[in-house]
Formats: structure tokens, sequence, C-alpha cells
């Protein structure tokens, strides 16, 4: 009886300690997170909240804001360049992401070979995408020079002539398209990962089966890189949705509102023309459109995505 | 720790001890009190009265607040920069306890946008850069001092020292809220190319030219073959909505009616002068189109480089045209051209000072506005780096040089002193978002797609909705 007294007291104290050590460990973690989460509190939270209560008032950023309730939600119904700044977006995205995550899986595929300097290569393909967006518009602004830009130069080498990109409403959100493939490095290393996790063994006993290369590549390799694409094709909606930088410095949102992206009207309803509390309610109007095609896309992707595992 | 204690022995010597010190201390030494008279011989001088003159310095009463004076400035250049230093020392140096501090933003960095964000945190300087489009703004909003009552009380500077064709860009509802110290009217000048011109065989744009006249220049100066870009332009302006108010008022027309209520675009004074100009570019082909011009690098560039004759252009331009003539360009200026009807109006470009009403050293504050203005040293300074005529009338003489008078700008005098000539076009802070309403649909039409007519009738139902909007 002693001996096991000793032991169920000595049971007793190893579990004491072990939940000491448990709640330190606890505490210990968060204490670790503690600065992402004051950081997250005040600079991401507190601002979503403060421009949920600024969505419902009328603000000019110099005076404090007036409650009008849904004032702005319902002058947005009305409001012509809210249509044309959304289509203006929404056709760029839909135009934009599939093919740069086409161009995208393209150059992947073409780097999974083993060819001689493919690390060399995945890297330039990769440093476009890390490049500042302001110093990428200014190159772009010259590119696309009607008279002097590179473009319309190797254009007229194969006899085009090419039009004026950037001062045409016809032209100008094509020329954002084209621009957009400038940035596929990102998405290009994600489907490169994907495709590199592909078993081998997959494709050897399609092979044996008398399965050709599109086949294979059909059958197997989207399937299994499915989940890549989902990712990629989700942040790039995301990303193209929020598409201000290069119409900013570029065209201003001309010729005519032809680039007249959604974030460079909301931009410039808050600052300036002294409409914040307008702004706010864009801005979750926003939110609303990008989660919906996220839902949108994951409810999709249950039938055409497959993880490993079930 | 051991503590000694004392035993019964040690207590009672002790005692007896103090005791026998109070005993002595209250008996003995005592002192008396004893009255004694003393005899002495004491020596009275004769009493003198005895002016001394004595200099007192009075310090006049303090009409100002001590403590650092918070200064905001915009697109300041290093000379500009420099000459603002050189002013704040001497007005810091003639008040006890004051010092000036001078922030700075280059162009180009989004001002308005960091005021307001500064304004909003409630750390505004007390003193800062304004321009005319954002006076009524800021005024109604209560981000700027009304300047009236100091102006009525002020011994030095008055309403009335102002010209009268600049008050609107500084007032709202009657008051003062910004303290002009410069102006100038846009699109203020023709420049032209003088070895152009003289191979062209045109002569001289002068301060009398009309608008049918510019044309005929630009048509004898344009140089290149049909159906193709021109080589050589003959005219080029700005894109922007300066010069298309200058365009619309100069012909009679407007923007909106009176009390702002109604788009007047649609009238053919209005809609007929942008089409003449933008006829110059789609049908003349004498001027580049917008993206012609940026693809060139803008219209003064243009000019710079000898690819067009005649710019329609700022007072701001001059300091890189000067440049431009030291490395060779040989150009002159005049004022721009009037309407064919002759009238002449301009749009008005002011540089003005704002008092953020959250300023606790406001009498400070307009001190030093005023000083400003009226201040010889940087006045001349100001106007010879910016070319604007000064705020106050007295100080007119600071912009007569030679050098003004040579680019024809003595008749700038004239134009300010009759509001007829020099307008704002109002509609306070809405009028930002009613110019790019306008400036997209007039894109059009220099692109050729539509004519004036239609862009005005598809933009003023959306300028009428923002005009109606509380």
């Amino acid at each position: 009886m002693q001996v096991a007294g000793v032991r169920v007291r000595e049971a007793a104290g190893l579990r004491r300690r072990g939940l000491g050590l448990r709640r330190r460990e606890m505490v210990m973690g968060y204490v670790m997170l503690s600065p992402w989460v004051l950081g997250f509190l005040v600079f991401t939270l507190g601002p979503m909240l403060a421009s949920i209560w600024f969505s419902f008032s009328e603000y000019k950023i110099v005076q404090p804001p007036r409650w009008v309730g849904l004032a702005n939600y319902q002058r947005m119904l009305s409001d012509e360049l809210f249509y044309k700044s959304l289509y203006v977006t929404v056709r760029y995205a839909v135009v934009s992401v599939p093919l740069g995550i086409a161009m995208a899986l393209l150059v992947a595929v073409l780097l999974n070979q083993r060819i001689w300097g493919a690390r060399f290569l995945r890297t330039i393909f990769y440093l476009p995408s890390v490049v500042s967006g302001v110093a990428v518009s200014l190159v772009f602004a010259w590119i696309f020079n009607y008279r002097f830009g590179i473009l319309n130069y190797i254009l007229s080498l194969v006899g085009v002539h090419g039009p004026d990109w950037l001062g045409k409403p016809q032209w100008a959100p094509w020329a954002f398209v084209l621009m957009s493939l400038w940035g596929i490095g990102g998405n290009m290393i994600i489907l490169l990962a994907g495709l590199q996790g592909v078993p081998v063994v997959l494709h050897e006993a399609a092979q044996i089966d008398g399965a050709n290369a599109w086949q294979r590549f059909w059958k197997i390799t989207m399937p299994m890189i499915s989940p890549a694409i989902l990712f990629v094709t989700i942040m790039s909606i995301i990303g193209s949705f929020q598409t201000f930088t290069q119409s900013y410095i570029m065209t201003g949102g001309g010729p005519a509102y032809a680039t007249l992206f959604y974030l460079l009207y909301l931009y410039r309803n808050a600052f300036n023309w002294f409409e914040m509390g307008y702004a706010s309610a864009l801005a979750w109007v926003l939110f609303v459109i990008i989660l919906a095609c996220t839902l949108l896309a994951l409810q999709v992707s249950k039938r055409r995505v497959h993880y490993e595992g079930g | 720790m051991d503590v000694k204690m004392l035993n019964r022995r040690q207590v009672l010597r002790g005692g007896m001890g103090v005791a026998a010190a109070a005993l002595l201390g209250a008996c003995g030494g005592t002192r008396q009190v004893v009255e004694k008279v003393v005899e002495k011989t004491v020596v009275v001088t004769q009493e003198v009265e005895k002016v001394v003159k004595e200099t007192v310095v009075v310090e006049p009463a303090k009409t100002y607040e001590e403590g650092e004076l918070r200064v905001l400035v915009c697109c300041s250049g290093p000379d500009e920069l420099a000459a603002k230093e050189e002013f704040n020392q001497r007005f810091a140096a003639a008040r006890k306890g004051v010092k000036v501090t001078l922030e700075s933003l280059p162009a180009g960095q989004n001002y308005f946008e960091k005021l307001q964000t500064v304004i909003a945190a409630g750390t505004a300087p007390d003193v800062y850069d304004m321009w005319e489009g954002y006076v009524q703004p800021y005024a109604k909003n209560g981000a700027l001092m009304n300047l009236d009552p100091f102006l009525e009380k002020d011994p030095i500077l008055k309403k009335s020292d102002f010209w009268e064709g600049m008050l609107p860009g500084a007032t709202w509802q009657g008051n003062m809220y910004a303290l002009i110290f410069g102006v100038m009217p846009g699109p203020v000048s023709i420049y032209y190319n003088k070895k152009l011109l003289d191979a062209a065989g045109v002569a001289y744009p002068t301060n009398d030219w009309i608008w049918d006249q510019l044309r005929e220049a630009a048509l004898a100066l344009t140089v290149g073959k049909e159906g193709e870009e021109p080589s050589q332009y003959g005219l080029t302006f700005q894109h922007w909505f300066v010069p298309w108010l200058y365009w619309i008022w100069s012909n009679g027309g407007d923007v909106f009616n009176e009390d702002e209520t109604k788009c007047t675009m649609t009238e053919p004074p209005a809609y007929e002068a942008i089409q003449y100009w933008a006829d110059l570019v789609v049908k003349d082909r004498v001027a580049p189109s917008p993206s012609m011009q940026a693809s060139m690098q803008g219209a003064v560039n243009m000019f710079k480089t000898d690819l067009v004759a005649l710019y329609l252009g700022n007072c701001w331009d001059l300091a890189t045209l000067k440049q431009a003539r030291e490395q060779g360009l040989d150009w002159g200026a005049c004022l721009a051209p009037k309407a064919n009807n002759g009238n002449r109006t301009f749009y008005l470009h002011q540089w003005c000072w704002g008092i953020w009403t959250g300023t606790k050293k406001p009498n400070l504050a307009w001190e030093y506005v005023r000083d400003f203005a009226v201040d010889e040293k940087m006045m001349s300074t100001f106007n010879d780096i910016q070319k604007a005529v000064p705020g106050v009338k007295r100080m007119l003489y600071t912009f007569l040089t030679p050098e003004t008078e040579a680019l024809g700008w003595a008749g700038v005098v004239d134009i300010l002193g009759d509001p007829k000539k020099i307008r704002y076009p109002g509609a306070g802070e809405k009028w930002d978002k009613i110019s790019t309403i306008f400036q997209a649909e007039i894109d059009l039409v220099f692109a050729g797609e539509k004519s004036a007519k239609e862009a005005a009738e598809a933009a003023c139902p959306k300028v009428e909705e923002e005009l109606a909007r509380a």
C-alpha cells in the first residue's frame, strides 16, 4: 500500500508538473503570438471596424463623421461611375485571370523539363513579380508609347501599325491585360511546385497503358495540380479586383473612364472628393464581391479539385 | 542583529542627566532687558532733490503668442525654400520667444491627401499652403480660419488691398479664408519659338491676337505630309480644365448658371469653344492629340525640343523655359489670345496661406501670413521664381520687372482688376469631380470620337446630379 501510495503521490505530482508545463507552454505560445495579434487588432481589425462605421456616415476627413444610415449604399445604386468602374474591373478580371493562369501553367510546364539552365530561367521568370508596381507602370507607359514604344516598334517590323494603346478607350483596357502577364512569375512558381509533386509512377503507369502526352497531362497532371490551380485562381481574382497602381500612374482612369478601376474610383472619392464615407461603403461592397467570387470558386472546386488522400 | 538592552541602572542614570540639564537651562543664563539711553552726535546733511533721468524700455503690448509656429508648404524648389527659410528667420528674430519651423512636401507627393490626414489627426501645422480649388472645400469643412476679423482690425492689411478679381478663389460665404500672396491667370501665355516662326515667315504673336490669327499661324507652322503625323506641329496646349475654362469663358459661355444648379455646357458659346480647339487637333491637325502629346512627354517638352512652334502655357513653365533658353532655345511670349469675339477671360490660379482652425497661435499665424504677403524681399524672390502677381496691390512693383514686360505680362494687371476677365468656376468641393466628368467627355472630343455638343449633352446630366447632391 505504501508503495502504491507513493506511486499515487508520484503520479499526482507528475500530473501537476505536466499541467504546469502545458500551461506554461500555452502562455508562452500566446506571448509569442501577441505581437501579431496586437498588430492585427490595431492595424487591421480596428480600421475595418472604423470603416464600417464610416460607410454609414458622411465623412469628409477634415470633419468628424456624421451618421447617415444607408444613404451611401443607396447612392451607389444610381451612381453611373460605380457601375462603370465595376464593369472595367470585372472585365479585366474575367480576361486577365484565366489568361494569366494559362500562361503561368505553360511556363511552369516548360520549366518542369530537364533542361540546362532551368533554375536560372525560373529566377528570371519570377523576378518581375517582385518589382515595385510603380516602377513597372512607368516602364510600361514607355513600352506602350504610341510613337516611340517598343511594342509598336516590334509590330511595325511585321508590318502592323500599332494602336494608340493608352490613348484610345478601345485599346487601353487591353494594354492593362497585356501588362498583367508581366507578373505571372508568382503563380508560375506555385504551379511548378505542384507539377513537381505529381508522382512519376502515375505517368509511367499511364504510358504503359498507352496514354499519349496530352492524355497524361489532362488526365493525370491537371487533376493532381488542381489544388494549386484553385489557390492561384482565388489569389488572382482577389488581386485583379484590387488593381490600382497601374491605372493611377499610367492613365489616371482615362481615356474616358476606360481604365477607371474600382479601387481608383474608391481612392478618388476618399482623397480627392471629400467622400471618405462613400468610399468606405464602396470598400465594403468590394469586399462582398470578392468574398462571393471566392466562395463561388470554392463551390465549383468541390467537383473539380482532387486532393490526395480523399 | 543583537539589540543591546539597557538595564535599569543605565536608564535611571540617563534620566537623571536629562533632568539636570533641563534644570540648569531653566535657571541659569536668563537675559535681563535693561533700557539704556545713548547719546550720539549725528551729522544731518542737506537734503537735495535730485532728478534722476532713467531710460525705461516699454515693451509694446504683445500681439502674438509665443512658441513654435509650424508652416507647411508644397511644391517649392530649393531656391524658393531657401527664400522662405530666410523670411522665417527674419520673422522670428523680430519676435521674442518665437520660432518658425518650415515643413515641405515636394511636388507630386499628394500634398492635399497628406494635409487632409494631418488635419483629421489633429496634428495639422498652424499655417499651410492653399490653392484656389481647395479653399472653399476646406473652409466649408471647418479646416480654415476666417480671416475677416483679422483684416478688419489689422492696421497693415485690409481686404481692399487685394485685387477684386481674385477674391472669389479665397472666399466662402463672403468671408476670406485664405490670404492670397500670389495670383496668375491661366493659361496666361503663348510661348513662341522664334526660329521656327522666322523660318515659316510667320509674324510673332502679340497681346491683341485673336483665336483665328493663332489658328492661321498654326496652319502655316505645321510641317508634315498628308495622312502622316506632322514632324512639326503649329500649336500645342495642355489637356485639363484650365485651358477649356479659358476657351468657354472667353467665348461667352459657362459651365453652370449663376446659382450653380444647371449645367450650361450644352449652350452654343460653351460647346462651340471646345469644338473650335478640338478641330485644331482633329480636323486641321495642327495640334497633337492628348495621347500623342503624352507620348512626347508633354506639351512643354514638345515646345522645348522644337516639335511645336506655339505653346499655350502657364506661368510656372517659365522656369524650365529659361533653362531651355540657356541651352539655345530662342523663344518669346505674349498674353494668350482673345476669343474671336474680342473677349479674354482666364482661370484664376492662386497661391494662398491658410490658417488651421485648430491652431493655438492664431495671432502669430495671422502676423506670419500678413507679413509674408507684404514683405518686399520675399515677394520679389517669389515672383521671380513663380512669376505670379502679388496678391496685395501695393506689392505690384515686385512683379513689374523688365522680364515680365518682355513677356507681355504687364497686361495681366488689367485682367486682375476686372472680375469679368479672371474667374473661378465655383461649385466648391464638387468642382474636382465635376471637372473629371467634363474631362472624360472632352477627351473623346479630342480623340475625334464625338462632337463637343454630344460630349456636353452626355456630361451635363451627370454634372447636374452632382450639383444637386447635398
